[in-house]
Protein backbone atom coordinates (compact mmCIF):
# COMPACT_ATOMS: atom_id res chain seq x y z
CA UNK A 1 0.00 0.00 0.00
CA UNK A 2 2.69 2.39 0.86
CA UNK A 3 6.11 1.68 0.34
CA UNK A 4 9.66 3.90 1.06
CA UNK A 5 12.91 3.74 0.06
CA UNK A 6 16.14 5.25 0.97
CA UNK A 7 13.68 8.27 0.40
CA UNK A 8 16.25 11.95 0.91
CA UNK A 9 14.75 15.41 1.48
CA UNK A 10 17.09 18.17 1.91
CA UNK A 11 15.57 21.86 2.25
CA UNK A 12 19.08 24.26 1.79
CA UNK A 13 21.06 22.27 2.97
CA UNK A 14 19.37 20.99 5.94
CA UNK A 15 18.36 17.06 5.61
CA UNK A 16 14.68 17.34 6.68
CA UNK A 17 14.16 13.10 5.39
CA UNK A 18 17.37 11.01 5.52
CA UNK A 19 17.58 7.79 4.42
CA UNK A 20 14.08 6.52 4.93
CA UNK A 21 12.43 3.58 4.30
CA UNK A 22 9.11 1.30 5.38
CA UNK A 23 6.43 -0.52 4.25
CA UNK A 24 3.09 -0.38 5.04
CA UNK A 25 0.24 -3.00 4.22
CA UNK A 26 -3.44 -2.68 3.90
CA UNK A 27 -5.18 -2.18 6.73
CA UNK A 28 -2.36 -1.26 8.90
CA UNK A 29 -2.43 1.58 10.99
CA UNK A 30 1.07 3.09 11.01
CA UNK A 31 2.27 5.35 13.26
CA UNK A 32 4.95 8.11 12.75
CA UNK A 33 6.26 9.50 16.14
CA UNK A 34 9.08 12.23 16.59
CA UNK A 35 9.18 16.29 17.58
CA UNK A 36 8.48 19.08 15.65
CA UNK A 37 11.06 19.56 12.61
CA UNK A 38 11.97 15.84 12.43
CA UNK A 39 10.55 15.32 9.23
CA UNK A 40 6.79 14.04 9.47
CA UNK A 41 5.28 16.35 7.83
CA UNK A 42 7.73 16.29 5.04
CA UNK A 43 7.31 12.28 4.20
CA UNK A 44 3.56 13.08 4.58
CA UNK A 45 3.97 15.82 1.74
CA UNK A 46 6.24 13.33 -0.15
CA UNK A 47 3.71 10.31 0.07
CA UNK A 48 0.81 12.37 -1.11
CA UNK A 49 3.32 14.08 -4.21
CA UNK A 50 3.15 17.35 -3.11
CA UNK A 51 6.97 17.30 -2.46
CA UNK A 52 9.54 15.43 -4.56
CA UNK A 53 12.52 13.47 -2.82
CA UNK A 54 15.83 14.52 -3.72
CA UNK A 55 16.78 10.84 -4.19
CA UNK A 56 15.18 7.04 -3.29
CA UNK A 57 11.64 6.05 -3.82
CA UNK A 58 8.28 6.04 -2.66
CA UNK A 59 5.15 4.25 -3.66
CA UNK A 60 1.20 4.68 -2.74
CA UNK A 61 -1.22 2.34 -4.11
CA UNK A 62 1.24 0.74 -6.13
CA UNK A 63 2.32 3.83 -7.91
CA UNK A 64 5.04 6.18 -7.44
CA UNK A 65 4.18 8.95 -5.98
CA UNK A 66 6.02 11.43 -8.61
CA UNK A 67 3.57 10.33 -10.85
CA UNK A 68 0.41 10.29 -8.69
CA UNK A 69 -2.62 11.92 -10.64
CA UNK A 70 -5.71 13.09 -9.81
CA UNK A 71 -7.63 9.66 -10.19
CA UNK A 72 -5.25 8.45 -7.37
CA UNK A 73 -6.01 11.19 -4.89
CA UNK A 74 -9.48 10.09 -5.06
CA UNK A 75 -8.43 7.03 -2.79
CA UNK A 76 -6.45 9.12 -0.75
CA UNK A 77 -7.69 10.96 2.63
CA UNK A 78 -5.45 13.71 3.43
CA UNK A 79 -5.32 16.05 7.08
CA UNK A 80 -2.56 18.08 7.36
CA UNK A 81 -1.42 21.62 7.49
CA UNK A 82 -1.37 21.92 3.23
CA UNK A 83 -5.05 21.78 3.71
CA UNK A 84 -7.88 24.42 4.28
CA UNK A 85 -11.25 25.06 4.23
CA UNK A 86 -13.54 27.86 3.05
CA UNK A 87 -13.62 30.23 6.12
CA UNK A 88 -16.82 31.94 4.53
CA UNK A 89 -19.08 29.28 4.70
CA UNK A 90 -20.61 27.27 7.41
CA UNK A 91 -19.01 23.69 9.09
CA UNK A 92 -21.85 21.62 6.65
CA UNK A 93 -21.23 23.67 3.37
CA UNK A 94 -17.68 22.83 3.79
CA UNK A 95 -18.23 18.89 4.35
CA UNK A 96 -21.57 19.05 1.96
CA UNK A 97 -19.11 19.81 -1.03
CA UNK A 98 -17.02 16.78 -0.17
CA UNK A 99 -19.96 14.22 -0.13
CA UNK A 100 -21.25 15.70 -3.30
CA UNK A 101 -17.57 15.52 -5.04
CA UNK A 102 -17.08 11.99 -3.89
CA UNK A 103 -20.77 10.76 -3.61
CA UNK A 104 -21.28 10.28 0.04
CA UNK A 105 -24.89 10.16 1.02
CA UNK A 106 -25.79 13.11 3.72
CA UNK A 107 -26.57 10.61 7.10
CA UNK A 108 -23.32 9.59 6.77
CA UNK A 109 -21.94 12.93 6.83
CA UNK A 110 -24.64 13.88 9.64
CA UNK A 111 -23.00 10.64 11.83
CA UNK A 112 -19.78 12.24 11.64
CA UNK A 113 -20.72 15.71 13.16
CA UNK A 114 -22.40 13.81 15.71
CA UNK A 115 -20.04 11.49 16.62
CA UNK A 116 -17.36 14.20 16.42
CA UNK A 117 -19.66 16.54 18.34
CA UNK A 118 -19.75 19.33 15.62
CA UNK A 119 -23.62 18.44 14.55
CA UNK A 120 -25.00 21.36 16.86
CA UNK A 121 -22.46 24.25 15.17
CA UNK A 122 -22.76 22.81 12.10
CA UNK A 123 -24.04 25.87 10.81
CA UNK A 124 -21.07 27.81 11.98
CA UNK A 125 -19.07 29.84 9.61
CA UNK A 126 -15.62 27.78 9.74
CA UNK A 127 -14.08 31.38 10.59
CA UNK A 128 -15.31 31.43 13.59
CA UNK A 129 -14.36 27.92 14.90
CA UNK A 130 -12.00 27.41 17.60
CA UNK A 131 -8.93 24.80 16.78
CA UNK A 132 -10.21 21.96 18.02
CA UNK A 133 -13.61 22.15 15.73
CA UNK A 134 -11.57 22.97 12.73
CA UNK A 135 -9.36 20.13 13.61
CA UNK A 136 -12.15 17.93 13.89
CA UNK A 137 -13.76 19.62 10.48
CA UNK A 138 -10.28 18.82 8.40
CA UNK A 139 -10.80 15.50 9.58
CA UNK A 140 -14.28 14.49 8.97
CA UNK A 141 -13.34 15.86 5.52
CA UNK A 142 -9.88 13.13 5.03
CA UNK A 143 -12.28 10.45 6.44
CA UNK A 144 -15.48 10.91 4.59
CA UNK A 145 -14.91 9.27 1.74
CA UNK A 146 -13.35 6.17 3.17
CA UNK A 147 -10.53 6.24 0.99
CA UNK A 148 -8.43 3.80 0.45
CA UNK A 149 -5.34 5.16 2.25
CA UNK A 150 -5.61 8.23 4.72
CA UNK A 151 -2.41 10.31 5.74
CA UNK A 152 -3.18 11.98 9.47
CA UNK A 153 -1.05 15.13 10.50
CA UNK A 154 -1.44 14.74 14.27
CA UNK A 155 -5.17 14.16 14.58
CA UNK A 156 -5.53 14.48 18.07
CA UNK A 157 -3.92 17.88 18.77
CA UNK A 158 -6.14 20.15 20.43
CA UNK A 159 -8.83 17.65 20.98
CA UNK A 160 -9.74 16.56 24.71
CA UNK A 161 -9.67 13.48 26.07
CA UNK A 162 -13.17 12.79 24.87
CA UNK A 163 -12.77 14.05 21.77
CA UNK A 164 -9.40 12.07 21.17
CA UNK A 165 -10.71 8.52 21.95
CA UNK A 166 -13.98 8.96 19.78
CA UNK A 167 -11.17 9.71 17.20
CA UNK A 168 -9.74 6.36 17.87
CA UNK A 169 -12.83 4.51 17.83
CA UNK A 170 -13.23 6.25 13.99
CA UNK A 171 -10.19 5.35 13.01
CA UNK A 172 -9.84 1.59 14.38
CA UNK A 173 -13.87 0.96 12.63
CA UNK A 174 -11.59 2.55 9.52
CA UNK A 175 -8.83 0.41 9.76
CA UNK A 176 -11.55 -2.91 9.90
CA UNK A 177 -12.73 -1.73 6.78
CA UNK A 178 -9.38 -2.19 5.17
CA UNK A 179 -8.28 1.76 5.24
CA UNK A 180 -4.84 2.05 5.28
CA UNK A 181 -3.85 4.75 7.94
CA UNK A 182 -0.31 6.53 8.64
CA UNK A 183 -0.55 9.14 11.21
CA UNK A 184 2.13 11.24 12.90
CA UNK A 185 1.85 12.06 16.52
CA UNK A 186 3.57 13.49 19.24
CA UNK A 187 1.10 11.61 21.57
CA UNK A 188 2.83 8.36 22.66
CA UNK A 189 0.23 6.70 24.27
CA UNK A 190 -2.18 7.20 21.42
CA UNK A 191 0.39 5.68 19.51
CA UNK A 192 0.54 2.55 21.84
CA UNK A 193 -3.27 2.23 21.91
CA UNK A 194 -4.18 1.83 17.98
CA UNK A 195 -1.02 1.49 16.24
CA UNK A 196 -0.31 -1.60 13.80
CA UNK A 197 3.60 -0.56 13.93
CA UNK A 198 5.11 2.58 14.71
CA UNK A 199 8.51 4.72 13.75
CA UNK A 200 9.89 6.66 15.74
CA UNK A 201 11.60 9.39 14.09
CA UNK A 202 14.61 11.97 14.87
CA UNK A 203 16.32 14.79 12.36
CA UNK A 204 14.92 13.30 10.13
CA UNK A 205 15.91 9.35 10.75
CA UNK A 206 14.12 6.82 11.78
CA UNK A 207 15.61 5.22 15.03
CA UNK A 208 13.54 2.36 16.19
CA UNK A 209 10.58 1.07 14.44
CA UNK A 210 8.36 -1.89 14.75
CA UNK A 211 4.93 -2.99 16.89
CA UNK A 212 4.80 -0.97 19.83
CA UNK A 213 4.59 -4.01 22.35
CA UNK A 214 7.76 -5.24 20.74
CA UNK A 215 9.57 -1.87 20.61
CA UNK A 216 8.84 -1.68 24.44
CA UNK A 217 10.24 -5.04 24.94
CA UNK A 218 13.05 -4.64 23.46
CA UNK A 219 14.01 -2.09 26.16
CA UNK A 220 12.08 -3.36 29.16
CA UNK A 221 14.61 -4.55 31.99
CA UNK A 222 12.99 -8.01 31.45
CA UNK A 223 12.98 -10.09 34.81
CA UNK A 224 13.15 -6.94 36.73
CA UNK A 225 10.90 -4.84 39.34
CA UNK A 226 11.10 -1.38 40.62
CA UNK A 227 10.50 -1.32 44.39
CA UNK A 228 9.62 2.28 45.28
CA UNK A 229 10.03 2.97 49.19
CA UNK A 230 8.09 5.07 51.92
CA UNK A 231 10.61 7.15 51.62
CA UNK A 232 10.71 8.20 48.09
CA UNK A 233 13.75 6.39 46.82
CA UNK A 234 13.48 3.49 44.41
CA UNK A 235 15.36 0.84 43.24
CA UNK A 236 15.25 -2.10 40.07
CA UNK A 237 16.27 -5.77 40.88
CA UNK A 238 15.49 -8.68 39.70
CA UNK A 239 12.29 -10.49 40.22
CA UNK A 240 13.36 -13.02 42.54
CA UNK A 241 15.43 -10.90 44.69
CA UNK A 242 11.81 -9.02 45.91
CA UNK A 243 11.69 -11.41 48.77
CA UNK A 244 14.60 -9.70 50.35
CA UNK A 245 13.33 -6.00 50.13
CA UNK A 246 9.28 -7.43 51.90
CA UNK A 247 10.03 -6.23 55.48
CA UNK A 248 10.96 -2.43 54.52
CA UNK A 249 8.80 0.03 54.13
CA UNK A 250 7.57 -0.65 50.42
CA UNK A 251 5.10 2.19 49.39
CA UNK A 252 4.58 0.27 45.55
CA UNK A 253 6.45 -3.26 43.53
CA UNK A 254 5.68 -3.35 40.12
CA UNK A 255 7.24 -4.53 36.88
CA UNK A 256 10.21 -2.79 35.07
CA UNK A 257 8.40 -1.79 31.72
CA UNK A 258 9.71 1.14 29.10
CA UNK A 259 7.31 3.47 27.41
CA UNK A 260 7.49 4.83 23.99
CA UNK A 261 8.87 8.43 25.41
CA UNK A 262 11.54 6.54 27.93
CA UNK A 263 12.91 4.89 24.72
CA UNK A 264 12.89 7.85 22.70
CA UNK A 265 14.92 9.80 25.61
CA UNK A 266 17.23 6.77 25.55
CA UNK A 267 17.91 6.54 22.31
CA UNK A 268 18.18 10.37 21.77
CA UNK A 269 18.53 12.16 25.09
CA UNK A 270 15.73 14.59 24.07
CA UNK A 271 12.36 14.54 25.68
CA UNK A 272 9.35 15.24 23.34
CA UNK A 273 8.36 18.72 24.01
CA UNK A 274 5.07 18.15 25.04
CA UNK A 275 5.58 15.13 27.18
CA UNK B 1 -19.57 8.99 -9.01
CA UNK B 2 -19.42 10.45 -12.40
CA UNK B 3 -17.38 13.42 -13.72
CA UNK B 4 -20.03 15.18 -14.32
CA UNK B 5 -21.28 14.26 -10.46
CA UNK B 6 -18.07 16.38 -9.40
CA UNK B 7 -18.34 19.52 -11.85
CA UNK B 8 -21.69 19.74 -10.60
CA UNK B 9 -20.70 19.77 -6.93
CA UNK B 10 -17.60 22.12 -7.94
CA UNK B 11 -20.71 24.31 -9.36
CA UNK B 12 -22.43 24.08 -6.32
CA UNK B 13 -19.49 24.79 -4.06
CA UNK B 14 -18.73 28.44 -6.32
CA UNK B 15 -22.22 29.35 -6.06
CA UNK B 16 -21.87 29.49 -2.38
CA UNK B 17 -18.66 30.97 -2.10
CA UNK B 18 -20.25 33.63 -4.51
CA UNK B 19 -23.41 34.00 -2.34
CA UNK B 20 -21.09 34.39 0.89
CA UNK B 21 -18.59 36.63 -0.96
CA UNK B 22 -20.13 40.31 -1.17
CA UNK B 23 -16.59 42.36 -2.75
CA UNK B 24 -17.22 39.33 -5.14
CA UNK B 25 -20.61 40.04 -5.52
CA UNK B 26 -20.23 43.62 -5.88
CA UNK B 27 -17.31 43.40 -8.50
CA UNK B 28 -19.53 40.86 -10.87
CA UNK B 29 -23.23 42.00 -10.34
CA UNK B 30 -22.19 45.55 -8.65
CA UNK B 31 -20.20 47.24 -11.53
CA UNK B 32 -21.52 46.16 -14.34
CA UNK B 33 -25.06 46.88 -13.22
CA UNK B 34 -25.20 49.13 -10.61
CA UNK B 35 -22.39 51.48 -12.35
CA UNK B 36 -22.43 51.09 -16.17
CA UNK B 37 -26.30 50.79 -16.33
CA UNK B 38 -27.80 54.18 -15.17
CA UNK B 39 -24.71 55.97 -16.89
CA UNK B 40 -25.85 54.17 -20.14
CA UNK B 41 -29.30 56.34 -20.22
CA UNK B 42 -27.11 59.29 -20.55
CA UNK B 43 -28.62 60.93 -23.64
CA UNK B 44 -24.99 61.70 -24.79
CA UNK B 45 -23.91 58.38 -24.26
CA UNK B 46 -26.69 57.22 -26.33
CA UNK B 47 -25.89 55.42 -29.94
CA UNK B 48 -21.69 55.57 -28.68
CA UNK B 49 -19.57 52.74 -30.13
CA UNK B 50 -16.45 54.04 -28.14
CA UNK B 51 -18.73 54.41 -25.11
CA UNK B 52 -20.09 50.54 -25.66
CA UNK B 53 -16.13 49.79 -26.06
CA UNK B 54 -15.02 51.52 -22.67
CA UNK B 55 -17.84 49.48 -20.90
CA UNK B 56 -17.89 46.29 -22.28
CA UNK B 57 -13.44 46.71 -21.55
CA UNK B 58 -14.18 47.80 -17.94
CA UNK B 59 -16.76 44.14 -17.77
CA UNK B 60 -14.16 42.16 -19.31
CA UNK B 61 -11.46 44.02 -16.12
CA UNK B 62 -13.55 43.94 -13.34
CA UNK B 63 -16.27 40.67 -13.78
CA UNK B 64 -14.17 38.51 -16.03
CA UNK B 65 -10.37 39.08 -14.46
CA UNK B 66 -10.32 40.47 -11.16
CA UNK B 67 -13.38 38.34 -10.16
CA UNK B 68 -10.82 35.27 -10.94
CA UNK B 69 -7.96 36.97 -9.45
CA UNK B 70 -9.42 37.52 -6.28
CA UNK B 71 -11.40 34.17 -6.20
CA UNK B 72 -8.02 31.93 -7.29
CA UNK B 73 -5.88 34.23 -5.16
CA UNK B 74 -8.10 33.83 -1.90
CA UNK B 75 -8.27 30.09 -2.40
CA UNK B 76 -4.40 29.83 -2.62
CA UNK B 77 -4.15 31.84 0.40
CA UNK B 78 -6.39 30.21 2.91
CA UNK B 79 -5.19 26.65 1.38
CA UNK B 80 -8.32 25.77 -0.44
CA UNK B 81 -6.56 25.45 -4.03
CA UNK B 82 -4.30 22.39 -2.87
CA UNK B 83 -7.12 21.34 -0.35
CA UNK B 84 -9.14 20.80 -4.36
CA UNK B 85 -6.12 19.34 -5.98
CA UNK B 86 -5.32 16.78 -3.29
CA UNK B 87 -9.47 15.90 -2.80
CA UNK B 88 -9.16 14.84 -6.72
CA UNK B 89 -9.95 17.74 -8.81
CA UNK B 90 -8.72 17.86 -12.58
CA UNK B 91 -7.55 20.77 -14.15
CA UNK B 92 -10.63 20.75 -16.53
CA UNK B 93 -13.00 20.40 -13.45
CA UNK B 94 -11.45 23.50 -11.70
CA UNK B 95 -11.14 25.62 -14.85
CA UNK B 96 -14.72 25.11 -16.28
CA UNK B 97 -15.82 26.02 -12.08
CA UNK B 98 -13.78 28.95 -12.29
CA UNK B 99 -14.71 30.21 -16.03
CA UNK B 100 -18.36 29.59 -15.76
CA UNK B 101 -19.90 32.75 -13.32
CA UNK B 102 -17.73 35.22 -14.45
CA UNK B 103 -18.20 34.11 -18.11
CA UNK B 104 -21.84 34.09 -18.02
CA UNK B 105 -22.02 37.36 -15.90
CA UNK B 106 -19.79 38.99 -18.75
CA UNK B 107 -21.34 37.88 -21.83
CA UNK B 108 -24.47 38.80 -19.96
CA UNK B 109 -23.32 42.49 -20.11
CA UNK B 110 -22.39 41.90 -23.57
CA UNK B 111 -25.60 41.00 -24.63
CA UNK B 112 -27.57 43.60 -22.97
CA UNK B 113 -25.37 47.08 -22.85
CA UNK B 114 -25.93 46.98 -26.95
CA UNK B 115 -29.25 47.62 -26.71
CA UNK B 116 -29.11 49.52 -23.14
CA UNK B 117 -26.78 52.49 -25.59
CA UNK B 118 -28.84 51.50 -28.12
CA UNK B 119 -25.43 50.93 -30.41
CA UNK B 120 -26.72 49.29 -33.54
CA UNK B 121 -23.74 46.63 -34.40
CA UNK B 122 -23.73 45.11 -38.01
CA UNK B 123 -22.14 41.53 -37.33
CA UNK B 124 -24.01 40.19 -34.05
CA UNK B 125 -22.24 36.51 -34.09
CA UNK B 126 -19.36 38.01 -34.46
CA UNK B 127 -19.65 40.70 -31.99
CA UNK B 128 -20.43 37.93 -29.48
CA UNK B 129 -17.47 35.65 -31.02
CA UNK B 130 -15.14 38.34 -30.12
CA UNK B 131 -16.59 38.64 -26.78
CA UNK B 132 -16.52 35.68 -25.65
CA UNK B 133 -12.84 34.99 -26.39
CA UNK B 134 -11.51 38.46 -24.83
CA UNK B 135 -13.64 37.11 -21.90
CA UNK B 136 -12.08 33.97 -21.89
CA UNK B 137 -8.52 35.73 -22.62
CA UNK B 138 -8.94 38.02 -19.31
CA UNK B 139 -10.06 35.64 -17.47
CA UNK B 140 -7.15 33.26 -17.91
CA UNK B 141 -4.87 35.72 -17.82
CA UNK B 142 -5.97 36.71 -14.49
CA UNK B 143 -6.20 32.78 -13.32
CA UNK B 144 -2.52 31.96 -14.64
CA UNK B 145 -1.15 35.24 -12.45
CA UNK B 146 -3.32 34.52 -9.50
CA UNK B 147 -2.06 30.87 -9.81
CA UNK B 148 1.22 31.95 -9.44
CA UNK B 149 1.48 35.05 -7.29
CA UNK B 150 2.00 34.10 -3.58
CA UNK B 151 -0.83 36.08 -2.22
CA UNK B 152 -4.12 38.48 -3.28
CA UNK B 153 -2.17 41.56 -3.10
CA UNK B 154 0.05 40.83 -5.33
CA UNK B 155 -2.45 38.92 -7.58
CA UNK B 156 -4.66 42.34 -7.48
CA UNK B 157 -1.78 44.26 -8.55
CA UNK B 158 -0.41 42.34 -11.34
CA UNK B 159 -4.07 42.01 -12.30
CA UNK B 160 -4.44 45.94 -12.18
CA UNK B 161 -1.59 45.72 -14.54
CA UNK B 162 -3.61 43.77 -17.48
CA UNK B 163 -6.02 46.35 -16.92
CA UNK B 164 -4.50 49.17 -17.16
CA UNK B 165 -2.75 47.92 -20.19
CA UNK B 166 -5.64 47.04 -22.04
CA UNK B 167 -7.34 50.37 -21.86
CA UNK B 168 -4.16 52.08 -22.62
CA UNK B 169 -3.93 49.10 -25.95
CA UNK B 170 -7.85 50.72 -26.68
CA UNK B 171 -7.15 54.42 -26.18
CA UNK B 172 -3.57 54.47 -28.14
CA UNK B 173 -5.38 53.87 -31.77
CA UNK B 174 -6.88 57.22 -31.11
CA UNK B 175 -3.82 59.08 -30.99
CA UNK B 176 -1.22 57.21 -32.28
CA UNK B 177 -1.82 56.62 -36.63
CA UNK B 178 1.47 54.44 -36.44
CA UNK B 179 1.29 51.34 -38.57
CA UNK B 180 3.80 49.55 -36.78
CA UNK B 181 1.67 50.12 -33.90
CA UNK B 182 -1.54 49.40 -35.41
CA UNK B 183 -0.05 46.23 -35.96
CA UNK B 184 1.03 45.46 -32.58
CA UNK B 185 -2.50 46.47 -31.06
CA UNK B 186 -4.01 43.90 -33.40
CA UNK B 187 -1.68 41.25 -32.50
CA UNK B 188 -2.21 42.15 -28.13
CA UNK B 189 -4.63 40.27 -25.71
CA UNK B 190 -7.31 42.72 -27.01
CA UNK B 191 -6.45 42.96 -30.68
CA UNK B 192 -9.77 42.06 -32.01
CA UNK B 193 -12.21 43.46 -29.47
CA UNK B 194 -10.29 47.22 -30.54
CA UNK B 195 -9.96 46.26 -33.91
CA UNK B 196 -13.79 45.50 -34.33
CA UNK B 197 -14.88 49.31 -32.97
CA UNK B 198 -12.29 50.42 -34.93
CA UNK B 199 -14.21 49.42 -37.51
CA UNK B 200 -17.22 50.04 -36.61
CA UNK B 201 -18.51 46.51 -35.59
CA UNK B 202 -16.77 45.34 -39.34
CA UNK B 203 -13.85 43.00 -39.20
CA UNK B 204 -13.51 39.78 -41.52
CA UNK B 205 -13.41 36.29 -39.50
CA UNK B 206 -9.76 35.71 -41.46
CA UNK B 207 -8.08 39.31 -39.47
CA UNK B 208 -4.99 38.27 -38.04
CA UNK B 209 -6.27 40.04 -35.07
CA UNK B 210 -8.79 37.20 -34.81
CA UNK B 211 -6.19 34.56 -35.36
CA UNK B 212 -4.27 36.53 -32.43
CA UNK B 213 -7.13 35.85 -30.06
CA UNK B 214 -7.09 32.34 -30.78
CA UNK B 215 -3.09 32.03 -29.64
CA UNK B 216 -4.05 34.13 -27.12
CA UNK B 217 -6.20 31.61 -25.88
CA UNK B 218 -4.47 28.31 -26.30
CA UNK B 219 -1.23 30.00 -24.98
CA UNK B 220 -3.19 31.06 -21.53
CA UNK B 221 -4.75 27.49 -21.83
CA UNK B 222 -1.04 25.84 -21.72
CA UNK B 223 0.16 28.34 -18.93
CA UNK B 224 -2.86 28.04 -16.76
CA UNK B 225 -1.85 24.30 -17.11
CA UNK B 226 1.52 24.46 -15.99
CA UNK B 227 0.06 26.77 -13.11
CA UNK B 228 -1.97 24.01 -12.01
CA UNK B 229 0.66 21.40 -11.86
CA UNK B 230 3.30 23.64 -10.36
CA UNK B 231 0.57 24.35 -7.36
CA UNK B 232 0.20 20.60 -6.85
CA UNK B 233 4.03 20.91 -5.60
CA UNK B 234 4.24 22.77 -1.92
CA UNK B 235 7.29 25.77 -2.90
CA UNK B 236 7.20 26.62 0.70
Amino acid sequence: MIELRHVTKAFNGRMAVDDISFNISQGQIFGFLGPSGSGKSTTINILTGQLTQDSGQAWVLGKDTRQIGSDDLLDIGIMSDTIGFYERLSIYKNLLFFAKFHHVSTDYLDQLLRRLDLFDDKNKKAIDLSTGMKQRLLLIQAVLHTPNILFLDEPTSGLDPTLSREVHRLLLELKNKGVTIFLTTHDMTEATEICDEIALLYQGKIIEAGAPQAVIDKYSDKGKVVIRFENGKSITVPQEETAHYLAQHISSIHTSEATLASIFIQLTGEKFEND
Amino acid sequence: MTKLDRLKSLLWLRWHYLMANKVLLYLCIGIPIGYFLPISFIPQYQGKLLFLNFVLNFIYSMTSGCFVSIMVSEEKEKKNLRTLILAGVTLKEYIISIIIFPFILSIGSCLIFPFLIRVSLPNWPLYLFIAMGTCVIFILANLSIALFTKNQTQATLFGFGITMIALVLVMLPDFVQNTYLSHLISLSFVGANTKLFMNSGHLALTDISILAMLVWIVGLLILTRYAFIWNRKNHA
